[in-house]
């Protein structure tokens, strides 16, 4: 597969009434999978969706191949597979025939190339034993899955995937993460979540937004190497705790006997002999946020 | 422009695949069976209530089971279908692949279409099978060819206009305003110009036209709020949807200038027949009407024959029962003795064809072109004034020299021999000079 670029140049969105969503963005991906890890109302919706050509940017482009995603829709159509965050089916068609529908969506007109490609994402999305289910009948593992499955019918080489393990199961969780993981291997993969595990688990780059703005681009590495040296350990006695909270970012609290063990992000702790660890990604994604707290609060 | 074949076919492939999964979709949910049902249960009763005559049956099928049963009914599974992506909340999955969006509209379109033919085929066959369980007859192919032929346009016409109404409007209750039209069409449709009336099957040309421009703007419209460009075709579907517009529009005045509408006063041949009156001449009132082939039938062929007229409008179908007392007639005395025909008062100028054609009766059946039922038969047209209708069946008798014998009513009608005495009595009257 030939290697994708998405060039993002000052995109941005303002909704009717004068909500920003997202501020102007400048972006550069490349091949592998690529994470948008935000709290809810961070944007990382309004631009996957203005990726996927289905929102007007209000200034700004973006690129994906070259192809305009504002004016060469349908060219860029061609390129990616979506699914949304909050997505439906149609409940009355069984599995395949639902990939069936969304294949000739895909323009596969050819009846044999259409069930080659319905039986392959089966076969990826590990579909087998409900292929002749009815949608409506699924779990919300199943349909999620299912929703995988039919962006990958076109072999996208560019596949935008918002939340996908919002509301699952651990187990279906993790069986989500690895066709992910497995799925980055040979096309651009961007996926957009708040949950940090998601990300450890299957992203090589991230970006970190926070009420439509970037606050990070890089790797996972990167972000770990900025983080490095600010997170504490340390034990304190369990009434310390709401005090210490006011004044340190929290990103574990741990109960030992009538102790508590807390691990904080930032300069040190004064209140009790801290010892200094190797950050965790959500050490590293808080710790960001908190400077970005800090730093509205202050302008 | 350039058309590339393999695309094109590529392209009605896709929409005939997209179309048959709309269908599959409709078909499988429950409302849709149980208005299905309940459709077919009411067409097979209300046929069951007629005489049990298949020609009835298709009649009934044509002025009840489609308009009354079925429009509504595919009405609501258009405007389901129209908006079914967004009660699934998959807009946003099916937005974001690549088929231009206007062959997606145009594919569910079609599986609606399809799926209210096939309802339309269903609720047929069930005004046909009483004929069959209660009456032991079979009927023709085409009885049910005919039906179903006339359900098509106004069917899908009206399926066409809900669809658009509720894409364009984005909103079910578009579909609303479109029953409300149609109810107006068939309760009222009578008190308007014929023209407006789209189940009337010489109006055909103009609203297949106009679906067709409905469709073909729609499509146009919503493909630029899809901002989906495709240069090559970018100019073809408004301009055909004008195009479409414009034969219409210009069949739809051809049609009012030249045929139906054409006030009474200004056809010499209907005003002549209308100003005769059966009470005040000495002979049943002549007439001059187009038959099954558009020939036109004159009184003075029967010259010299017993003369049985049988009266009956398809809008009011049970009273086609009097075809078949012609056709008894027609089988026990000899043409050359007595003449028989039809004549049909009917807004719709293919029906009378149509039976013609299904029963196979063997004398001419006429249509007077210048019925305008509007619930009252006394008023329709230039042959229920010249005869003084006040109901349909009815089967006048005359004597040799066109004098009138007998006038039969639907009471009399009812069982077979009923007119044999009295034809008897004709051809026993001996023919005298007439004095006008």
């Amino acid at each position: 597969m030939i290697a994708l670029r998405i060039e993002v140049k000052g995109l941005s969105k303002t909704y009717e009434g004068g909500v920003t969503a997202l501020k102007p963005m400048q972006l550069d991906i490349a091949d592998g999978v690529f994470a948008l890890l935000g709290p809810n109302g961070s944007g990382k919706t309004t631009f996957m969706r203005m990726l996927a050509t289905l929102l007007e940017p209000t200034e700004g482009t973006a690129l994906v191949n070259g192809l305009d995603v504002g004016h060469e829709r349908q060219a860029v159509r061609r390129l990616l597979g979506y699914l949304p965050q909050d997505f439906g089916l149609y409940p009355t068609l069984t599995v395949e025939e639902q990939l069936d529908y969304m294949a000739l969506l895909g323009e596969i007109a050819d009846r044999a190339a259409r069930q080659a490609a319905v039986d392959r994402v089966i076969e990826q999305a590990n579909l087998g034993s409900f292929r002749k289910r009815r949608v409506g009948e699924l779990s919300g593992g199943m349909r999620q899955r299912l929703g995988i499955a039919q962006a990958l019918l076109t072999e996208p080489q560019l596949l935008i995937i918002d939340e996908p393990t919002s509301g699952l199961d651990p187990e279906e969780r993790i069986r989500i993460r690895s066709l992910l993981a497995e799925l980055g291997g040979d096309r651009v993969v961007i996926l957009s979540t708040h949950i940090v595990a998601d990300v450890e688990a299957t992203a090589d780059a991230l970006v970190i937004l926070r009420l439509g703005e970037v606050l990070f681009t890089g790797t996972i590495e990167s972000l770990l190497a900025r983080t490095r040296g600010r997170v504490w350990v340390c034990e304190t006695p369990r009434e310390n705790l709401h005090q210490m909270k006011e004044r340190y970012v929290f990103t574990g609290v741990y109960r030992l006997g009538d102790r508590m063990r807390i691990r904080v992000v930032g300069e040190g702790v004064e209140e009790c002999p801290a010892e200094p660890v190797e950050p965790s990604l959500e050490d590293a994604y808080l710790d960001v946020m908190a400077l970005a707290e800090r730093a509205a609060g202050g302008a | 422009m350039s058309w590339h074949w393999p695309s094109v076919r590529r392209v009605g492939l896709s929409l005939l695949a997209l179309a048959r999964h709309e269908l599959r979709m409709t078909l499988r949910e429950r409302a849709a069976w149980a208005g299905g049902i309940a459709a077919c249960a009411l067409a097979f009763v209300d046929a069951a209530l007629q005489p049990h005559v298949p020609i009835v049956g298709g009649l009934r099928a044509s002025t009840v089971g489609g308009p009354l049963l079925l429009a509504p009914l595919a009405i609501v599974f258009v405007a389901g279908a129209a908006r079914r992506d967004e009660a699934t909340s998959a807009s946003d999955v099916v937005g974001s692949r690549s088929l231009a969006g206007h062959h997606l509209l145009l594919a569910r379109l079609m599986g609606q279409c399809a799926l209210t033919l096939l309802l339309h085929a269903v609720l047929i066959a069930c005004s046909l099978l009483p004929a069959l369980l209660f009456g032991g007859r079979v009927a023709s192919p085409l009885t049910f060819v005919h039906a179903f032929v006339r359900g098509v346009v106004p069917l899908l016409f009206i399926t066409t206009l809900a669809y658009c109404a509720v894409t364009l409007a984005r909103n079910v209750l578009a579909a609303a305003v479109v029953a409300v039209y149609w109810l107006f069409v068939l309760l009222w449709g009578d008190f308007l110009a014929r023209i407006f009336n789209f189940a009337l099957t010489q109006n055909w040309p103009t609203y297949a036209a106009l679906g067709g421009a409905f469709a073909l703007g729609v499509l146009a419209i919503q493909r630029r709020m899809l901002r989906i460009v495709v240069p090559r075709w970018r100019s073809v579907l408004p301009v055909a949807a004008a195009l479409l517009l414009a034969l219409a529009l210009a069949d739809a005045w051809h049609r009012v200038v030249t045929s139906h509408d054409k006030p009474l006063h200004q056809d010499a041949l209907a005003l002549a027949m209308a100003g005769q009156h059966l009470d005040s001449a000495p002979r049943l009132p002549g007439f001059w009407l187009p038959e099954r082939r558009g020939r036109s039938f004159s009184v003075g062929r029967a010259a010299g024959r017993v003369l049985a007229v049988g009266v009956w409008s398809p809008h009011r179908p049970a009273s086609a029962v009097v075809l078949e007392r012609l056709r008894e007639l027609r089988a026990q005395f000899p043409p050359d003795q007595v003449a028989c025909v039809a004549v049909c008062l009917s807004n719709d100028h293919a029906l009378s064809p149509h039976v013609a054609v299904e029963g196979g009766y063997p004398f001419p059946l006429v249509t007077d072109p210048g019925t305008h039922y509007a619930g009252v038969i006394e008023e329709c047209g230039p042959m229920a004034e010249a005869l003084l209708l006040q109901e349909v069946p009815a089967l006048f008798i005359t004597d040799r020299a066109r004098r009138p014998v007998a006038k039969l009513g639907e009471v009399e009608l009812r069982g077979p021999d009923a007119a044999n005495p009295l034809i008897e009595q004709a051809l026993a009257v001996p023919v005298p000079p007439i004095v006008e």
